[in-house]
Formats: C-alpha cells, sequence, structure tokens
C-alpha cells in the first residue's frame, strides 16, 4: 500500500520554485521571440514579394510538419556540432521558432480578416502602405487574434518541459531531480502540474482582461 | 481639375471601362448615373488610384496618374467617401477625423482636434466626438465620414454611391451635408442613384451604360432634352419604379 507524503516536499520548494521562474523566464523569452518573428512571418506572407512569400510559407510548414522536440536536439546537438549554444539559448531559439510558426498564421488570419475598405479608406486619406498596416489594420486584427494568441502563449508554456531533455533546469527538469533524491514521483507531478496549471491559468485570465478592454469600441 | 482620356480598364477578360473622356473643371458638381455594373464606381476608384487603368490617362489637379508617388500626392489633394463608410472601428469618431492629419501632414494633435471638432460641427454631429463608429446610425457614421475626408483639405470629393447603404429616412441627412458641400464651391464626383439630388445640385451628368460614357451633358439638358435614346430608356425604367 503506498503512503502518500507530501510533507515531504516542503525541504525541495525551493529547488522547485526555481524551476518555476526559469520556466517563466523561458516562456517569457520565447513569447516576445515567437511574437516578432510571427509578426515578421505574417507581414512575408501577405507582401507582394513573391520569395518572402514563398520562404515564410516553407518556415510555418516545416516547423508545424516536425515534432518540437526534434528541433529542440536538432539544435542543440545538431546545429550544435557546428555552433555551440548553451542549452538555455538552444531552448529560448527553438521554443520561439517553433511559436513563430504558429503566430505567423495567426496574426496572417487577422490581417486578413480585416475588411478591405478598411485599407481603402486609409490609402485615400493619403496614408502609405505602412501607416495603413500600423496604424489602421494591425490594431483591429491584434484583438481579433488575442484569444487564439492566448491558446498559443499557453501550449508554449507547456511544451517548454520538453527542453528538460537537454537539461535546462525548468520545472520539469527540478521535478525529475526532486524524484530522484526523494522517490516520491507521484506526490512531485501533482505538485508540479499544479504550477503549471497556475502559470496557465493566469496567463488566460490576464488575455481575457485585456480582451475586455479592448471591447470598449464594439 | 480633373481631366481622363481614353481610359480603359479590365479585369481579366471583363472588360468594365472603355474609352472614357471626362473633364471635371474646378468648383463643378458632377454625377455620375447608370445602372449597376455600368462602371460607375470602377471609375471612381480610377481618378484616386484604388484602380489601376489598363489604359489611358487621368489627371487629377495636373498630377498624372502614373506612379506610387503621384497616386500618393493625388490622394493628398482627393477625399472619398464610401458606400460602407469605412470607418475606423477601433478609434473614436474623433480619432477618425484626426488620424490621417496627425499622421499624414504632421499636425499636432490639439490643432488636429480642434479643427476636427469644427468639421464635426458642420456636419452636424459635434456632440458625437468621442463616440465610437458602432454607436452611430448609417446616416451619422456617413456624415463622419465626410468630415474625415474634409479633414485633409481636399480639393476634389470623390462620393462611391454615399447613400445606397442607408436606411431611405437618413438618406436626406447625408444629401444635405454634400448639398452644403457644393453650395460652399467644392469640386465633386459623385456616383448615385439620388435623382433628385443630381437634379438639383449637379452641374453636369455623366450617363454610363456597359463601362462606356453614353452621355454627359449640362444638368437640366441632360433630364429635359435627354439626347440619347439609352438615357431615355434609362429614365423611363427608374421614373415607372
Amino acid at each position: 500500500m503506498y503512503h502518500f507524503d507530501f510533507a515531504v516536499l516542503l525541504d525541495y520548494i525551493p529547488q522547485l520554485l526555481n524551476g518555476l521562474k526559469w520556466t517563466f523566464v523561458i516562456s517569457l523569452l520565447a513569447v516576445i521571440g515567437g511574437t516578432v518573428l510571427g509578426m515578421a512571418g505574417a507581414l512575408a506572407r501577405i507582401s507582394h514579394n513573391k520569395a518572402l512569400n514563398v520562404l515564410a510559407a516553407i518556415y510555418v510548414e516545416w516547423i508545424r510538419n516536425t515534432p518540437l522536440l526534434v528541433q529542440i536536439l536538432f539544435l542543440y546537438f545538431g546545429i550544435g556540432v557546428f555552433i555551440k549554444f548553451s542549452a538555455l539559448v538552444a531552448t529560448i531559439i527553438s521554443l520561439s521558432v517553433f511559436s513563430g510558426a504558429y503566430i505567423t498564421e495567426i496574426f496572417r488570419a487577422g490581417i486578413q480578416s480585416v475588411h478591405k475598405g478598411q485599407r481603402e479608406a486609409a490609402l485615400s486619406l493619403g496614408m502609405t502602405e505602412a501607416m495603413s498596416l500600423r496604424l489602421v489594420i494591425m490594431p483591429q486584427a491584434f484583438k481579433r487574434v488575442l484569444p487564439p494568441l492566448a491558446g498559443q502563449f499557453i501550449s508554449l508554456i507547456k511544451d517548454s518541459s520538453l527542453v528538460s531533455v537537454i537539461a535546462v533546469e525548468e520545472l520539469t527538469y527540478a521535478a525529475r531531480n526532486v524524484i530522484t533524491m526523494t522517490f516520491r514521483a507521484f506526490e512531485v507531478y501533482i505538485a508540479v502540474a499544479v504550477f503549471y496549471f497556475c502559470l496557465s491559468f493566469l496567463l488566460s485570465r490576464s488575455v481575457r482582461l485585456l480582451e475586455e478592454r479592448m471591447a470598449r469600441s464594439d | 481639375m480633373i481631366k481622363v482620356h481614353g481610359l480603359y480598364k479590365h479585369f481579366g477578360p471583363n472588360e468594365v471601362l472603355r474609352n472614357i473622356d471626362l473633364a471635371v473643371e474646378e468648383g463643378q458638381v458632377v454625377v455620375i448615373l447608370g445602372p449597376s455594373g455600368s462602371g460607375k464606381s470602377t471609375l471612381l476608384r480610377c481618378l484616386n488610384g484604388l484602380e489601376t487603368p489598363s489604359k489611358g490617362e487621368i489627371a487629377v489637379d495636373g498630377i498624372p496618374a502614373r506612379g506610387p508617388h503621384n497616386i500618393h500626392r493625388i490622394r493628398q489633394v482627393t477625399g472619398m467617401v464610401f458606400q460602407q463608410f469605412n470607418l475606423f472601428p477601433h478609434k473614436t469618431v474623433l480619432e477618425n477625423v484626426t488620424l490621417a492629419p496627425v499622421h499624414v501632414r504632421g499636425l499636432r494633435p490639439e490643432d488636429a482636434g480642434a479643427r476636427a471638432q469644427l468639421l464635426l460641427e458642420k456636419v452636424g454631429l459635434p456632440e458625437k466626438a468621442n463616440e465610437y463608429p458602432s454607436k452611430l446610425s448609417g446616416g451619422q457614421q456617413q456624415r463622419v465620414a465626410i468630415a474625415r475626408a474634409l479633414a485633409m483639405d481636399p480639393k476634389v470629393m470623390l462620393f462611391d454611391e454615399p447613400t445606397s447603404a442607408l436606411d431611405p429616412e437618413l438618406i436626406s441627412e447625408v444629401l444635405d451635408v454634400m448639398k452644403g458641400l457644393a453650395r460652399d464651391g467644392m469640386t465633386m464626383v459623385v456616383v448615385t442613384h439620388e435623382m433628385g439630388f443630381a437634379r438639383e445640385v449637379a452641374d453636369k451628368v455623366v450617363f454610363m451604360d456597359h463601362g462606356e460614357i453614353i452621355d454627359q451633358a449640362p444638368t437640366q439638358q441632360f433630364f429635359d432634352a435627354p439626347a440619347h435614346e439609352r438615357t431615355r430608356q434609362f429614365f423611363s425604367k427608374i421614373l415607372r419604379r
């Protein structure tokens, strides 16, 4: 009969919190990186430049149709043969590139969902294409992409657990360490799941608040 | 103010404009009439470069409509009002009117705001400045759209069926604003189905069908003594409705 003992964890809370901190930092940097890549990707996807267009399409398809775990291993060990990354840098790059592909499609769909009359009105007022995109199209698109974007960010937090395979000391890696010392796999993974849940839930709640604030003009 | 010569436009195999010649003088109000699909809107959209002509010459205020730089210059001197209003839904009424003056002209926001407030008074909506467009009726939205276009001090105003998307009881408030503009001497090109407006305000009427200008004449002559059989047929259909 298994004897549950969560009290054992108390000694290891600092270690788990340190893992949580790194999960947070990694996710935050990858969210920023992914958003920048996604924005660039979306602009390339909608541009009239054929080369940019194809390049962005290849990026999206290639990343979306290969497993993230393979991408992480390839970057760290494969590319690592030629260029040495620290595990942390490899993590942030691979998570950014991965989420960037999905965010590209989210932004592209959002931009294209804005009625073409909006662009025409902006141009007819003497705005350049860039101004019309920045002042008129993007703000409307951003509002619409918030829900799928939030979903993507939450996936990213959870997917970041995969980088434990390259020994980045984030939450999942910390959990495995604690288990090797305590042999309390059940209790540790429950605790870790709660940590992930809190982080993701906090994010989705704050996006929800942002959505409500932006709904003013509806 | 506007000169069009030998203008053709086709979308793929579809010829929508054929050999259009048109001149609009400064201060003139020109109304373009014609059945749906006759190319009226396409002609209007060619004037400020929203459509690119397949062949022919256009010049607005002496600027030839060729190349992105010139098109951009033409858009600085023309205002356009759309059938669907196309107000910016994420901006308040005031911000809709000040957005282009601030970002395109580089006006200080306070100056642009003061001027926008005057324009909103001119179109009869001073109290709506801080509302969002979604709170406004169609007629009010279209009047804001007119104020927004006027904020860039255009020399020509282009109206693309400005009342076609409006409930009947809201049409006159928009037409009244347009009549006021015409009285102030604004050069206007108006695509519309409003015969009464054409008769009352236009200096010249252009009648289009199947992508061609069938007839263009001073207003009184156009209505009272239509020179063309096709124009007479159009009248009889409209008047029978």
